[in-house]
């Protein structure tokens, strides 16, 4: 070994001196940072360049983000005239270039004599001419081709991605996004238009992340759009609270956006702890700030027909066709509603009125305009069609209608193997629940109906709907008290509606509450004061409870309202009749047949009387007239079979042939009537919808609603009232 | 070149540099996290005398938003429940129940700062949104609607109506006409005016009463600035909402549109900060501290993706973050100590105790920690010295000085009364740590009175307790090793090169700065790793170090060596053997396995029973037995384990030799290295050394010519002299008897134990001549100092011929 003999290597001065030097280096370092006191953050307030915005302009939708150019891009040019750049333009898209490599491009007679940073200028120019005449395509291809030190400068990067998310090429827009995001991490547009992406993108985790992003980076408008967007898409991630959160935060920046509004009213319905009332507010806060757009309104108009109050819903859908007549949806929507709250003929006119739908748009009007026609066979040929179709577009619609006409048509059946997921539907979901429940009803499964309609009634408090029925149901389940609280709930709720007042008067007659019926038809009266069916009901329970002059005034006022009401009348005359008045009877009857000589009813009742009345001359030739009109009218039969031989023997049996008598035209009647009934509609009479028009023409659609609605447990009622006459 | 490459430290530096390069173009974020972040300790405690009552007390708690952040908290409340209610208007703690215990909450803070810039075209809008309204509102402290607030408005309002320019003139206003003043309690907007003095409150109430009028919603800011003090005053500023910000004035202290870091939000509103029940004498205190501390051991969760954080593995574990901090620094500190020792050559008690004294000043404050060092430092010197009085074995009486320390901190903590538990907590950990490493020595020392050692070793130890702590507290490394843990692998790399690493220490360049001149000094280094490791075996030097078998061994090869007598290796012979020692009238007591002549007993005289040493002090049998038991407990044994004691008779120097000095047993240190003797010397006791031919203990070196055996030189302590201090006789010059024979015993003694480096200590009877007291497989270097000369070059050729 040759090794020297001395010490050698590094000595320990020299190890020394390193170690003092890094320390030193450290020394260095340490102290400058220990006056780092932590960053500050600078936040810039500038004037709100969208104030615009409550009217419609169409940058509060989630429209990609595309800053104005700052000036200095313009300054920078040079030599390069805005002439070179449309003979680029045109150069460019006469050809193919897509499969050009750079330096051939460059070969263009329009470039030439650029130097090459200009010819990337130049192409770039185009490129940004391309964008705007919409040919996203060559854009990015253009852009694409360009050297990197030109593409990833902020500009062009930035329209790079922007050109392939409109030209849907997501995959590589959300690359270049995340690109550009690392190259320019405080280029708010980009921040936000890749979140935007993935947003359409549908990846929401990853678009809560860019959002959140996207607010440390933005401020003022952009940053509301930022917190709108992260709200979006919690709420597509089904993170309602979440979303309602940010929401709120970006209403803070911007108070005036009614897309925000609007977004925030479509969480809060979804978080139980808002109440009706409050996400009303919210939509209708969203409402009045865009004041020219129908989508606020026909949003908040779907929200009150899911909540059952189809009332004002229809309000709400005539203000979104104010605002937009021409929009399928809420025609569509405006016209199920009114099929919804049994307003038959409007729902056939909206319907009818339509334009431009599409194909499956047109199946469902169809049905809707089938349904309304009450053309079931038509309907459930229309429902066939649809259920051939393997993708429907508005399914929900569809199976709302189609329980809609299974319900009409007590088709058990259907009812029974009824999906019921429908229920969950955020627009159709309660409104079908509360069709079922009337199917259950009208099928006689009351303790099925009952159950669903307590739910309905219980998460939907607001509505009279749900405890009407509800009501209804308990009655028939014998729970009297609480059925007779759910009926009084629901007119406290709604002391308005014609049909709840009805129906809650109705059921109190027939639970011989005769004193609470006439008191709410009285209220009722006052705010429908020309409703025959009501002035009715209200003599019938006057009568029952004795107070005959009541009754008597009742049904001359009914009569009174209109003319050609000959039922009232008839009621009347009977009512007479049966107080002994037999002259007063008779003459009305005579009055009535004036107007109506085919009335048989009457001429039943006059021909009884007469016989009663021991007249038989008239009694036979009454009788005879009858037959006449009707060959086998059994009243007529008899009362002419009995009463030839009495009208020369005069025999004294008349008692019984008498109630006899009284009894069965009564059956007759009421079931005649029925019949007619049952030719012109099936459960929803037209009578009724007609008595409601003729008297008023212009009654608000309100009250026709709740009385066309009302008619199937009308007629109920009506049948009971028989019955129980029979008893 | 190459060659000279191919060595572990490089290879790990290599690798450590590799890592870190491909780190930092992996993620060069990371460069970025590193540093400080200040952070402020925000501690309050409220006290109360609830009497018999239950109490209820409420206050608002800091919550984290958008600029301030708390990072950790703790509380106590005794036995109070606690509930936590948290509203748009602040955290609000609520505590009730019986209690007699005081309140304390802590909580670490990061706060930043927070400008606005408002642009100055922005008008003020007409309408706000609903949940706005009620910070329009007059309240009763807040006289919107006075007419006196309206001409007041009507003097100071700017010439243009923009948004900007009314919150400057309202702030103009209230800041520079409105005297500050220390008011406690409320002021209204209206007495603020007439006065024109008052506190924060007050300010804050006009400015918002101002702004309100004006349509800006404006809000009161109740909190705490943070600075480090002790105190019970709290801060009112104002917040206006300008465009979905609630930006912050400040008309006190002149903060317009911004936020200072140090300002602490606690609640909104005019509220009160504290509510509690009446009539129990509450109080409160804030208790803030400014500090810095290394992000990455507090903040893992970076946006910008640290993708490892070695700190967050540790607070996975629960390591709070000072702890971690400690811990990644470990291996560089110790990096720091072997330099120290290796490099610089600082002594200190125990190898790494500095180490653990500084991770325990961390804690406890640096000043804290040295006194709290020193403190016990001294108590275990006097428990030592009182205890020695009494002759307390070692074992028992190290536990002696860990209770004694224990009752002084017990006394400390009463004294200092309110201390943080944490301080406490590491308080405790002193005693055990440093009696274990340092006691001994330190009676060692003191026992020898090797008073300069003991001072040199207390610099350094209070040297490189200071030179640890800086490092543990230091910022920077900490985020870099949390950050960044393959830095461990370049201070592997630093700790290889320096076990390799062979060169003369700087303390050595004193030692030896006579001679270095030819640059031929051996250093401890060099000594360690290029002789002792390379050519001892362990096994030789652990036999070198056991004396008796040493003897033995010797023996056989037939190298004269002194007779053993008797010995003595447990307490159950103790007895026995020292009746023994009646029967002699000279004797030597000696340790197996002692070194530098420690706990060697030399009685020239038995007087009947009492027993005689060489500086004439008188022992009884007593006291020689508890010397005896002392050295088989093991408390002279270099290693510490249980040791043998023995007995030689008491060699009689030779005349050749006692002419130089009488005051002891003379010995004569050969040094070989593969049977050539490099250098030898002549070790003569002094008055100092108490009989004892250690060069350590102040007996003085004569170099001794290897040929003829003659002495040459002297020196002692650094100075050359010509006669014995103590007798005056002639030093110099002096024939070695037996020389030729004493050289030829050193070889045989190394042929007998193959050590190739190796110590052979002989001395001279005057009857017996030349014997081998013991063999050295570590022997000193002092010889060197001695000689003169430095003999590294020859060493090197000895151990290469062969």
């Amino acid at each position: 070994m040759t090794t020297p003999k001395y010490n050698k290597g590094l000595s320990a001065p020299a190890l020394c001196a390193i170690a003092l030097l890094l320390t030193i280096g450290l020394l260095i370092i340490e102290r400058n940072e220990r006056e780092v006191i932590n960053d500050g953050t600078l936040i810039q307030i500038d004037v709100d360049d969208s104030s615009s915005e409550s009217v419609d302009s169409g940058s509060d939708d989630d429209e990609f983000d595309i800053p104005a150019p700052s000036p200095e891009d313009q300054t920078s040019q040079g030599d390069i005239t805005e002439d070179v750049v449309k003979e680029t333009v045109l150069a460019l898209s006469e050809m193919d270039f897509s499969k050009k490599v750079l330096w051939r491009i460059h070969r263009i007679d329009s470039l030439k004599g650029f130097s090459e940073v200009d010819k990337n200028k130049v192409l770039f120019k185009a490129a940004l001419q391309f964008f705007s005449n919409g040919d996203y395509e060559k854009t990015h291809t253009l852009i694409g081709k360009l050297p990197r030190s030109m593409r990833h400068q902020e500009r062009p990067g930035f329209y790079y991605a922007l050109a392939l998310s409109k030209d849907d090429k997501t995959e590589r827009a959300i690359r270049a996004y995340q690109g550009q995001l690392e190259r320019f991490p405080h280029h708010q547009a980009s921040a936000i238009n890749y979140g935007l992406l993935l947003n359409d993108a549908k990846e929401y985790e990853k678009a809560v992340k860019a959002f959140k992003y996207a607010i440390n980076t933005t401020s003022g408008r952009r940053k509301a759009k930022s917190y709108r967007n992260l709200g979006e898409a919690y709420y597509k991630l089904g993170k309602y609270e979440e979303a309602a959160k940010r929401f709120s935060k970006s209403i803070e920046y911007q108070p005036t956006n009614s897309t925000t509004w609007l977004s925030l009213a479509e969480a809060q319905q979804e978080i139980p702890k808002f109440s009706q009332e409050e996400v009303l507010e919210t939509y209708d806060k969203s409402v009045s700030l865009a004041p020219n757009r129908y989508k606020p309104a026909l949003k908040r108009a779907n929200y009150l027909f899911s909540q059952l109050m189809f009332a004002k819903a229809e309000e709400g859908y005539k203000e979104a066709r104010k605002r937009s007549s021409d929009i399928v949806e809420t025609a569509l929507m405006q016209s199920i509603n009114y099929l919804a709250a049994g307003n038959l003929e409007r729902a056939d006119k909206i319907a009818s009125g339509i334009k431009q739908a599409n194909n499956d748009e047109e199946q469902l009007i169809d049905l809707i305009k089938a349904l309304s026609d009450e053309d079931y066979d038509k309907a459930e040929d229309t429902a066939k069609e649809i259920d051939k179709e393997k993708k429907f577009d508005n399914e929900e619609l569809y199976q709302y209608l189609r329980l809609k006409l299974a319900v009409t048509q007590q088709d058990k059946n259907y009812l029974g193997k009824l999906d019921k997921g429908i229920f969950e539907h955020p627009v159709v979901g309660w409104p079908s629940q509360l069709e079922y429940a009337r199917g259950l009803l009208l099928t006689e499964e009351y303790q099925e109906a009952q159950k669903v309609a307590e739910t309905i009634a219980e998460k939907l408090p607001n509505s009279a709907e749900a405890h009407l029925v509800n009501g209804q149901l308990q009655l028939h389940n014998g729970e009297q008290v609480a059925g007779f609280n759910s009926l009084k709930h629901a007119f406290n709720i709604y002391p308005e509606s014609r049909r709840v007042a009805f129906i809650y008067a109705k059921e109190s007659f027939k639970f011989e509450r005769y004193q609470e019926a006439i008191d709410i038809i009285n209220k009722l009266l006052e705010n429908h004061s020309k409703d025959i069916e009501a002035l009715e009901l209200k003599a019938q329970a006057h009568h029952e409870i004795g107070q005959n002059d009541l009754a008597r005034a009742a049904y001359t006022e009914a009569f009174e309202l209109d003319e050609k009401n000959l039922h009232s009348a008839f009621a009347l005359a009977k009512l007479e009749s049966d107080l002994g008045n037999k002259q007063e009877s008779l003459v009305i009857l005579k009055d009535l047949l004036d107007r109506d000589s085919s009335y048989i009813g009457a001429r039943e009742l006059r021909a009884e009387i007469h016989c009663e009345a021991r007249e038989y001359d008239e009694c036979i030739s009454e009788s005879k007239k009858l037959l006449a009109l009707d060959k086998d009218n059994e009243v007529a039969k008899k009362l002419v079979e009995k009463h030839a031989d009495k009208l020369e023997e005069k025999a004294s049996d008349k008692e019984g042939s008498k109630e006899n008598s009284e009894e069965e035209p009564k059956e007759k009647e009421s079931e005649g009537k029925e019949s007619e009934e049952k030719e012109s509609e099936d459960k929803k009479s037209k009578s009724d919808d007609s008595k409601a028009e003729k008297p008023d023409s212009k009654s608000s659609d309100k009250e026709s609603d709740d009385k066309s609605n009302d008619d199937d447990d009308d007629k109920k009622s009506k049948k009971n009232d028989s019955d129980k006459k029979d008893d | 070149m190459l060659k000279k490459l191919n060595r572990p430290s490089v290879w790990f530096a290599v690798l450590g540099l590799a890592l870190l390069a491909l780190h930092f173009w992996w993620q060069p974020s990371h460069v970025k996290q590193l540093g400080a972040e200040l952070l402020h300790r925000y501690s309050l405690t409220m006290t109360f005398d609830a009497g018999n009552e239950d109490i209820v007390n409420r206050t608002y708690l800091p919550l984290t938003n958008d600029r301030q952040e708390v990072v950790n908290e703790s509380l106590q409340s005794g036995t109070l429940e606690f509930t936590n209610d948290e509203s748009l208007v602040g955290r609000q703690g609520i505590w009730t129940g019986f209690s007699t215990t005081p309140i304390r909450y802590n909580a670490i803070i990061s706060s930043r700062e927070q400008k606005y810039d408002i642009d100055p075209e922005l008008d003020i809008p007409t309408d706000y949104p609903p949940h706005l309204k009620r910070w329009l509102e007059p309240t009763d402290v807040i006289q919107v609607n006075d007419p006196r607030i309206l001409e007041l408005w009507m003097n100071i309002q700017p010439k243009e109506r923009k948004l900007l320019s009314t919150l400057r003139a309202i702030h103009d206003y209230t800041y520079n006409e409105i005297e500050g003043a220390p008011f406690k309690g409320t002021t209204d907007a209206i007495t603020t005016m007439i006065l024109k003095r008052a506190s924060c409150n007050g300010k804050s109430r006009l400015f918002a009463a101002l702004a309100r009028l004006n349509g800006i919603p404006t809000r009161l800011v109740g909190g705490v600035i943070l600075e480090t003090a002790k105190k019970k005053t709290s801060h009112q500023w104002v917040e206006a909402y300008v465009q979905g910000h609630w930006v912050p004035f400040d008309p006190l202290n002149d903060h317009f549109a911004q936020i200072p870091h140090h300002y602490l939000e606690l609640y909104i509103d005019d509220q009160a900060l504290f509510s509690h029940t009446r009539n129990i004498n509450f109080d409160y205190i804030f208790d803030i501290k400014r500090e810095h501390i290394a992000a990455p051991l507090l903040r893992f969760d970076n946006d910008e993706g640290a993708f490892f954080n070695a700190a967050s593995l540790l607070a996975k574990l629960g390591i709070e973050n000072k702890t971690a901090g400690i811990f990644l620094l470990f291996p560089f500190v110790a990096l720091l100590i072997s330099f120290a020792r290796n490099v610089f050559g600082i002594k200190t008690f125990g190898i790494f105790m500095p180490m653990l004294v500084s991770a325990a000043c961390v804690y406890t404050g640096f000043w804290m920690g040295l006194i709290g060092f020193i403190g016990v430092l001294l108590t275990a010197w006097l428990g030592q010295m009182y205890f020695d009085k009494h002759k307390l074995l070692k074992i028992p009486r190290l536990a002696a000085i860990i209770t004694l320390n224990t009752i002084l901190f017990i006394g400390i903590f009463m004294v200092l009364g309110e201390q943080t538990p944490l301080q406490m907590g590491m308080m405790t950990l002193f005693p055990v740590v440093i009696i274990s490493f340092i006691a001994e020595r330190l009676s060692n020392m003191t026992q020898d009175n090797n008073w300069g050692e003991l001072f040199i070793t207390s610099m350094g130890s209070i040297v490189m307790i200071t030179v640890c702590y800086l490092a543990f507290s230091s910022i920077t490394l900490q985020s870099f090793f949390a950050l960044f843990p393959e830095t461990l692998l370049l201070v592997m790399a630093a700790q290889i090169f320096i076990g390799q690493w062979t060169g003369l220490r700087i303390s050595e360049y004193m030692r030896f700065k006579g001679i270095n001149k030819q640059n031929n000094t051996l250093g401890i280094n060099q000594r360690n790793r290029d002789y002792v490791y390379r050519l001892n075996e362990r096994k030789l030097l652990q036999l070198a170090i056991d004396k008796i078998e040493t003897k033995k061994v010797l023996l056989q090869h037939g190298v004269p060596v002194p007779q053993t007598l008797d010995m003595c290796d447990s307490f159950r012979n103790l007895d026995e053997f020292v009746e023994h020692l009646k029967d002699f009238n000279s004797f030597v007591v000696k340790p197996n396995r002692g070194s530098q002549g420690n706990g060697i007993l030399v009685i020239v005289k038995n007087d009947e029973g009492t027993f005689v040493t060489t500086s004439g002090k008188r022992l009884s049998l007593v006291d020689i037995r508890y010397h005896v038991s002392e050295i088989i407990t093991g408390n002279f044994a270099q290693d510490g384990q249980p040791d043998t004691a023995y007995i030689e008779p008491l060699l009689i120097e030779h005349h050749g030799i006692s002419k130089i000095a009488n005051l002891g047993l003379s010995d004569i240190r050969i040094i070989l290295c593969n049977q050539k003797i490099i250098s030898c010397m002549l070790r003569v006791p002094t008055k100092l050394s108490d009989g004892k031919a250690n060069l350590h203990q102040g007996a003085i070196g004569l170099s001794v010519d290897i040929e003829t055996g003659m002495t040459t030189k002297c020196s002692f302590k650094g100075k050359e002299l010509k006669t014995h201090p103590d007798t005056g006789f002639d030093i110099v010059g002096v024939q070695v008897p037996f020389w030729n024979k004493i050289k030829q015993i050193a070889e045989n003694s190394q042929k007998a134990i193959p050590l190739g480096y190796i110590g052979v200590d002989i001395c001279i009877d005057e009857k017996l001549g030349p014997m081998v007291l013991e063999v050295n497989g570590r022997p000193g270097l002092e010889i060197q100092n001695v000689q003169h000369k430095g003999f590294s070059g020859e060493m090197e050729t000895a151990r290469d011929n062969t």
